[in-house]
């Protein structure tokens, strides 16, 4: 195992024409190690390391790689150094094979011009290592699971001779047996003496498997060490700036009358097809729903907002909603529900819950005027409208400059609290539907948003959160419902003890073999 | 922002100018002498302005047909023949119903204009809404069907045959819209000029002041939001088309109802067509609207001196001009940020 520096950032400074997105930042980082990258949203992480790679160029300092000051001028360049960089979104071809993926780019010929596919595999084998990475590689990455996609980015890297990886948010999309699997192949990777970097936000996963630690917060380095003797308050000291209160421990749930219900519900004409699915929801307790990306939750939220036909029935606040209604119906239908009490906080929020070049003042209101009173007759009123606006945002925290100023100019953070003060303060709210409650949220937010979902609950609003987040269900359910490929595959319920749900057991459903199978099968056939 | 917005249009209109008289300048004109006669022409008695504001009328009422459907999102490219419908029921209103007053004759003229236009835009909606037809490629057909439609009515049913024009029977006169001398001079300028500030102002209300303009513009910025929020889009996309139709049914009045006292062939004048370029200038505020209709009615008027004061150029240099104000409006963003961060840096170091 290599101990030398690796990488250094001397004195590095990157200005963008509104801020400095990376200020005076030094530190080195050794060889041969896993180092993660931590920080909130727009701490400048992702400009950290697209200076690293070559993609900006540092308006102050130098970087230096493995002692030699860096000039390259592209992606290209660092690649050809012995960079490699693993995207939040992958860059594969669906269609074509794994090996053809991972050839591509870089491919070897024979003298005819023929693929030498064999000769890039024996390269493979031979340098892979780990076991973990065996994949087939005939296989089209179409049908390949994330986590083997990831592999197969993984591959890519050390196919083309990467020394120091770079991977972006890479447990994300990954189920927690997944985050096992990619960690155990980074390690054999470190072993080998590459050295990796892992931008993250969770911190469990860099106790578990990370070597040091380093945190950015508003583009300044406010920490640096070592795993084996940090405490977890300091790197998230580090990270938000403050202390931040443990969560408040809850009260039981009081559960009342039924709320939402699922009664076989199934929803084919989908691209993630749900199946035969029944639960109930009752007012007083929070349904967290697990599963990773692309397990039917977005279709499960669609059909009870009334905007997808469905078999079986959907009772929603004692409504039961038309099975395939038309566009119209859908409006109709869908208005009464939130004349009901009906909040939801969508899953992408710049699609689904913001009107993004409108003002802050327009979108902390729209949708509810009419229950609200901020429409009288057809007209608009002004000074009610901003008087409203005014004192929700304030409620939820909301820090903005101006309320003139587009919603699109406010942080993830700032924009998430806008959308649950509009959906949640100024009527009375009787069932909360959170798709992806923190999804690049800052921490700071997250916890408020959390505070404010259980507080919803005593007050006996019926919630049901959904999230690739097992962490965050865990600490805002009473029970969790897991699905797997649009399946229900386990039902936990929360224990009075200090591990409330059994985070390997959830794991597993998440990942049902039996579910996922028997999909792939029906899909073939 | 709208400050800087509108000094940034500004600037495309005065750099598509200067273009098209630098042009004037290769083919052996005076670019200074060319400007004055635009100017003159345009604004240089009460009745040369009287033509301008008579040509800009028309522009204001598709101008805002048109941005009122952008505000939805919706391209309605057919205003011309919502145009063209709107004109010939208002001259048929007025040929079948020859001694109605004043005071009758003008609202049934103008909500007979309203209606056919509003109709003939929901056929584009209805189209796009049941059957997905995308709106761009009904109201472009369905101009082809209007032009059908008033050569029917204007050389076959309505035909004034005493005439040797393409043109139909006299309308009562209760429905001729009075000219207003003490602005227009002998130009055929008349209310229907006001009708048209009145109805930019209702426009403008409704954008800004009331939930119908709040929702439209939602629809048009954000469909999915609107969607989960129970708005039905279909509903949506119907009533704008519709709004947006009806206005642009209203253009005709002003020359047909002001001016001709019938219909003649071709009347519209491709004035449904210009209204799209006067919407993108106005940048989709009613009273923008308003400004860039009268620039393009006073470059109508200005540029018809030219044939007659200048030796190598014609008329068309409106067009020219036009279209370049057209092209530098919509690179705006190749001059914007380089404006914008002008701005930004003068700010910083005032701070």
């Amino acid at each position: 195992m290599s101990q030398t520096t690796s990488v250094q950032f001397d004195s590095v400074s990157r200005v963008f024409p509104h801020c400095r997105a990376v200020d005076n930042v030094s530190a080195s980082f050794e060889g041969g190690q896993i180092h993660a990258i931590l920080g909130e949203n727009g701490a400048g992480k992702s400009t950290l390391m697209k200076l690293l790679f070559g993609l900006l160029q540092p308006t102050e300092g130098q970087i230096r790689i493995r002692g030699e000051v860096q000039h390259w001028k592209s992606a290209g360049d660092a690649i050809g150094a012995g960079l490699g960089m693993v995207q939040q979104h992958f860059a594969l071809v669906d269609s074509l094979s794994v090996i053809d993926n991972i050839m591509l780019g870089y491919e070897s010929t024979s003298a005819l011009g023929v693929l030498n596919r064999g000769e890039a595999i024996r390269n493979l084998e031979k340098n892979r290592q780990s076991a973990a990475l065996q994949l087939d590689w005939h296989q089209r990455v179409e049908e390949l699971s994330v986590g083997e996609k990831q592999k197969v980015e993984i591959l890519k890297l050390i196919a083309r001779k990467s020394q120091i990886l770079v991977l972006d948010e890479p447990t994300a999309v990954l189920s927690p047996k997944e985050i096992d699997g990619l960690f155990a192949i980074l390690k054999s990777l470190r072993d080998q003496g590459r050295t990796v970097f892992v931008i993250t936000h969770k911190l469990g996963e860099v106790f578990d498997h990370c070597d040091t630690w380093f945190v950015l917060r508003a583009g300044k380095k406010t920490g640096q060490g070592s795993i084996a003797t940090a405490r977890l308050d300091d790197i998230v000291r580090a990270m938000v700036g403050t202390d931040v209160p443990p969560l408040d421990s809850r009260r039981p749930a009081v559960t009342g009358e039924s709320r939402l219900t699922f009664s076989n519900v199934s929803i084919l004409e989908a691209a993630h097809p749900v199946r035969d699915l029944s639960f109930e929801l009752k007012a007083g307790e929070v349904l967290g729903v697990a599963g990773v990306d692309g397990a039917g939750q977005s279709e499960i939220v669609e059909a009870l907002l009334g905007l997808r036909s469905f078999a079986g029935e959907i009772e929603v606040l004692n409504c039961i909603l038309k099975s395939s209604p038309t566009p119209n119906e859908s409006a109709v239908q869908l208005t009464r529900l939130r004349e009901l009490g009906l909040a939801l906080v969508g899953e992408d929020r710049h699609q689904q819950s913001l009107w993004l070049d409108e003002s802050v003042e327009i979108n902390a209101a729209i949708g509810f005027e009419e229950q609200n009173q901020l429409v009288k007759a057809g007209w608009i009123q002004r000074g009610a409208w901003r008087e409203a606006v005014l004192r929700w945002l304030n409620s939820f925290d909301v820090r903005f400059n101006s309320l003139e100023l587009p919603v699109a100019r406010l942080s993830g953070g700032n924009q998430q609290k806008l959308i649950f003060a509009r959906e949640l303060l100024g009527r009375a709210v009787r069932l909360l539907v959170v798709h992806q409650p923190t999804r690049g949220v800052d921490f700071a937010a997250i916890r408020l948003i959390h505070e404010r979902i259980i507080a919803e609950r005593d007050r006996g609003t019926a919630v049901v959160v959904i999230s690739s987040e097992l962490d965050e269900l865990m600490a805002l359910s009473d029970r969790i419902l897991v699905l797997c490929a649009g399946r229900a595959t386990g039902h936990f319920y929360r224990e009075p003890t200090s591990a409330p749900f059994d985070r390997e057991k959830i794991g597993v459903a998440m990942t049902d073999a039996a579910a996922s199978r028997s999909t792939q099968q029906e899909r073939r056939a | 922002m709208r400050f800087f917005s509108f000094y940034v249009t500004a600037i495309a209109v005065a750099l598509g100018f200067i273009l098209a008289l630098l042009l004037t300048a290769f083919l052996g004109e005076n670019p200074l002498d060319v400007a004055w006669v635009l100017i003159r022409g345009s604004v240089g008695s009460s009745t040369a302005f009287g033509y301008s504001l008579f040509y800009a009328t028309p522009l204001i009422f598709t101008g805002l047909s048109v941005a009122w459907a952008l505000k939805a999102g919706l391209f309605n490219i057919g205003a011309e023949g919502q145009m063209t419908v709107g004109g010939i029921s208002m001259a048929i209103v007025g040929i079948l119903l020859q001694d109605l007053s004043a005071w009758l004759a003008w609202p049934l003229a103008l909500s007979a204009g309203f209606m056919a236009g509003a109709f003939w835009a929901w056929l584009v909606a209805w189209f796009k809404v049941n059957r997905g037809v995308h709106e761009v490629l009904g109201s472009i057909l369905l101009n082809f069907v209007s032009y059908g439609l008033a050569g029917l009515f204007i050389l076959n049913v309505f035909r004034n045959t005493e005439s040797a024009n393409p043109e139909t029977l006299e309308i009562g006169s209760g429905f001729h819209l009075s000219t207003l001398e003490w602005l227009g001079g002998t130009s055929p300028l008349n209310i229907a000029f006001f009708f048209a500030l009145a109805f930019a102002a209702l426009i403008d209300l409704l954008i800004r002041r009331s939930k119908i303009g709040l929702h439209l513009s939602w629809t048009g910025g954000s469909p999915e939001f609107a969607r989960r929020s129970g708005l039905s889009i279909s509903k949506q996309t119907i009533g704008a088309m519709m709004i947006s139709g009806g206005l642009a049914g209203l253009a005709g009045a002003s020359v047909i109802l002001g001016y001709m006292h019938k219909a003649r062939e071709g009347f519209a004048g491709g004035a449904g067509f210009v209204g799209i370029a006067v919407a993108l200038l106005g940048r989709g505020n009613a009273w923008g609207v308003v400004a860039a209709a009268v620039l393009f009615g006073c470059l109508q008027k200005g540029s018809l001196d030219l044939d007659i004061d200048t030796e190598n150029i014609s008329r068309d240099l409106a067009v020219v001009i036009q279209a370049l104000i057209v092209i530098a409006v919509a690179a705006r963003p190749v001059f914007e940020r380089p404006i914008r961060n002008w701005v930004d840096r003068r700010n910083k170091a005032v701070n």
